[in-house]
């Protein structure tokens, strides 16, 4: 049934092949720029979350109690 | 101490002025408590529903309808993934997205806002759950005045983030916070289309799609929750406090572009993979096999991206209690995400679904993944809150072995009754007849491994209380540190920074447009499946003898939405022989057109319900939504003795004939005014029925009267799948 349901759209037969254009060019271009990314930069953009710094914590004192 | 990127250091031409400025620490800190307080209220009604599985009678639950399974079970689902997890993913963005971004968040208010608005919405789910008010689409049951909340107080967190974004002193959005961006555009999409509704009163609503649309987009939605709720969020968390726990960047920074990318594009498409073998169209469930398939490559991606960010430094994993758990969490992720795939394939599929193997599955994803991340980031956050050491990291270490030695008692023993249980049903003997046709016995087989699940849940909230004991202790020695000062400046104007102006450069520059694109790309694998399937809506093959329900049939397929039911019983009879055997003729898509919302359910711990029309009489259902003891020996089913105490409510009956009539379901013009009338001259039949059977009302002692939910009830069930049984299939 769902063939001739798909059969009746007017050319249906460019349909899978717009898919994988789709598809293909999504993934190479996101290949292209990945590769071509400056090594710099991917440098500064990893380490952002290590760019701001947390308070010193104050450790426990060795008399320390859970409370 | 804070310096400023976008200056290289060889530039040397300006020395930048420090903006000073302070990060909220207050909000974290409450959506860090809400996270666990509704982390212990989901997982103790888990428990609970756990314990009803086996202890049906047990006098605590035996016979109180707000306490049934079919009402809690929801009630779990959803305060797991939108009030734990919900509340974890705001912990860990309100924390990570302002020093991502060295800017405090836009506006307090609209952080209050978002956080008792989101709270109120749980309280409003915890009351109206169990009240058996619900619209009967799993993870999405809240009914249209809280679906409404939810919009707004999503809008909120959106335009909080945004405008925090909008002013930055970090020119390059992190890619954390892509995954931030995608989730919540992702998730506004999904919850608008999905909770389409026409209300019929406050408490009341119908899906405005009907049968196999309503459960592909039930199901839409339903996958990419746990792809954008339960994953991306925690994705994002997970590329943020790893290298924070670890104290080095994330392996692979070109990877995770790949990983973010390919992950929205796939994910979105995999939906149909809940829908295997059903009536929906086989194009459309081959997409979604497909594309699951496919996920795995993104998934291991990120997942090898997380673990391999502790190269070099694993000995620590040793001695620091945050990294275990990250580690597990994200091991626990990968399992997941290998079996997602897996269960994807058809085959295998065919023996998973409907099973506990699938409660399996989401399980290793939400104790293991979000659980344990939630509870690494928590073990890391309140020490810097609060200024001061772990209290304990000997109890935190108990926490990390009870947590894991729970998962695994929970996962393995309902591995073992998915693969148990499907291979009873499927079981023939030489003769070619079902070796268990009783339904039943292939439920009793599971109750030790129903205990061991409910083992496995103690355990694993156990170490949430110690956690919970460990973590306020912390608090308690240190002093909190409700606003923390920071210094940056302000972001050098674009084009000083002496990098290429590449496209995607510019894109993580620019938060509006990641938004766009991310909506683009998401938007993709959503139309693909579903626009053919509602263009094409007048080819689904319609059958003609298949008539709307009458409105005493309505009235209780609204009961039968409103006890849960689907929870537990699916309507689906898929095209294997082993499920015609048992029950009947396999269903068709044209049977559905009428079903607002779809009721095809998930899991079978009681048996399909599609053909259960005529197969018992009415004195049987009678007797067994009393008590299914009665006709059942041993059945885990609760009993239902609210049904023969409630007068049914037929005050909207007449509005939900005029609401389905809006939907297209055809009805004669003018029927709601005689819908009432016709609804108790059915009701009287069906007495008449029960009192020729000899059945007696036990708690009055007389014949049943006409006006209980009861007689809805049956009504409805003894017209479930009999429309194609009158007339011979006809295809239009």
């Amino acid at each position: 049934m769902y063939k001739e349901v798909l059969r009746s759209i007017q050319d249906i037969s460019l349909f899978p092949v717009i898919a994988i254009v789709i598809f293909i060019a999504f993934f190479t271009v996101l290949m292209v720029y990945v590769i071509r990314m400056d090594r710099r930069s991917v440098k500064q953009m990893a380490s952002l979350p290590l760019d701001t710094q947390e308070p010193e914590l104050t450790p426990i004192s060795p008399n320390g109690q859970m409370h | 101490m804070t310096k400023n990127p976008s200056i290289s250091a060889d530039s040397g031409i300006q020395t930048p002025v420090l903006e000073t400025f302070r990060y909220d620490n207050a909000i974290v800190r409450n959506f860090a408590i809400a996270a666990v307080f509704w982390g212990v209220a989901g997982m103790l009604v888990g428990l609970i529903a756990a314990l009803q599985l086996v202890l049906p009678e047990f006098a605590l639950w035996d016979g109180i309808s707000f306490l049934s399974f079919g009402r809690i079970r929801p009630l779990h689902t959803n305060a797991v993934i939108f009030a734990f997890v919900g509340n974890g993913i705001f912990m860990g963005v309100y924390y990570s997205l302002p020093r991502l971004l060295k800017a405090p968040m836009y506006s307090k208010a609209l952080s209050a806002v978002h956080f008792w608005g989101w709270q109120a919405i749980i309280v409003a789910a915890l009351i109206t759950l169990p009240l058996g008010i619900t619209t009967g689409k799993e993870y999405a049951e809240l009914e249209w005045p809280i679906d409404l909340a939810i919009t707004l107080v999503w809008v909120v967190f959106g335009l909080n983030m945004v405008l925090t974004m909008l002013n930055r002193r970090e020119r390059h959005l992190y890619v954390a916070i892509w995954f931030y961006i995608a989730t919540w555009v992702t998730v506004a999409v999904l919850h608008i289309v999905n909770s389409l509704e026409i209300p019929v009163s406050l408490t009341e609503s119908y899906s405005i799609f009907a049968g196999v649309q309503d459960a592909l987009v039930q199901w839409w939605y339903g996958h990419n929750a746990v792809a954008f709720f339960l994953t991306t969020p925690y994705l994002g968390l997970m590329y943020y406090f790893i290298p924070k726990a670890a104290n080095r960047p994330v392996y692979s920074y070109r990877l995770s572009i790949i990983h973010f990318w390919a992950l929205i594009f796939i994910y979105i498409w995999a939906g149909p993979h809940h829908l295997l073998y059903t009536a929906l169209p086989d194009w459309a469930q081959s997409l979604g096999t497909v594309f699951s398939v496919m996920l795995i490559f993104p998934s291991w991606g990120g997942m090898l991206n997380g673990l391999l960010t502790l190269r070099g430094a694993w000995d620590r994993v040793r001695n620091d209690v945050t990294l275990k758990f990250m580690v597990v969490a994200v091991t626990a992720y990968g399992m997941a995400t290998f079996e997602g795939p897996m269960l994807s394939i058809k085959t295998v599929n065919a023996i998973s679904h409907f099973t506990d193997w699938t409660i399996a599955h989401v399980h290793v994803g939400a104790l293991g993944w979000n659980g344990f991340l939630t509870f690494g980031i928590l073990y890391w956050l309140l020490p810097r809150l609060f200024r001061t050491e772990l209290a304990s990291v000997k109890l935190a270490n108990a926490h990390f072995w009870l947590g894991t030695l729970g998962i695994i008692v929970y996962a393995l023993p309902l591995y073992w009754a998915g693969f148990t249980q499907s291979l009873m049903w499927k079981d023939f003997d030489e003769a070619g007849d079902l070796v268990y046709p009783n339904f039943l016995e292939t439920v009793l087989q599971l109750v030790p491994m129903y205990w061991m699940r409910a083992v496995g849940g103690l355990l694993y909230l156990a170490g949430v209380f110690l956690m919970i004991y460990n973590l306020i202790a912390t608090a308690r020695r240190g002093s909190f540190m409700a606003e923390e000062e920071a210094q940056a400046p302000a972001m050098a104007p674009e084009g000083t920074s002496g990098h290429d102006t590449y496209w995607h450069r510019r894109l993580e520059g620019r938060p509006m447009q990641m938004l766009v694109w991310s909506l683009v790309v998401i938007l993709i694998g959503g139309i693909i499946e579903m626009v053919p399937t509602f263009m094409v809506k007048s080819n689904i093959p319609t059958i003609a003898s298949v008539k709307p329900y009458t409105p005493l049939e309505l009235e209780g397929r609204d009961l039968y939405i409103r006890d849960g039911c689907y929870t537990c019983h699916s309507q689906m009879v898929r095209p294997f022989r082993s499920e015609t055997e048992r029950y009947g003729e396999y269903s068709k898509v044209g049977e559905f057109v009428y079903d607002h919302p779809f009721q095809w359910g998930s899991k079978r711990t009681g048996p399909d319900l599609h053909r259960v029309g005529g197969k018992y009489n009415d004195a049987w259902h009678f007797n067994h939504m009393y008590d299914p003891r009665i006709t059942s020996p041993n059945s885990l089913m609760p009993s239902y003795p609210w049904l023969l105490e409630n007068e049914l409510n037929t005050a909207s009956t007449a509005d939900k004939i005029r609401a389905m009539q809006a939907l297209g379901v055809p009805y004669e013009e003018g029927y709601a005014d005689q819908a009432v009338a016709d609804l108790e001259k059915q009701a009287g039949e069906i007495v008449r029925q029960l009192a020729e059977q000899g059945v007696k009302d036990p708690i009055t002692g007389e014949a049943p009267a006409a006006d209980r939910e009861i007689i809805a009830m049956i009504a409805y069930l003894q017209r479930l799948g009999t429309d194609i049984k009158a007339e011979k299939t006809a295809l239009k």
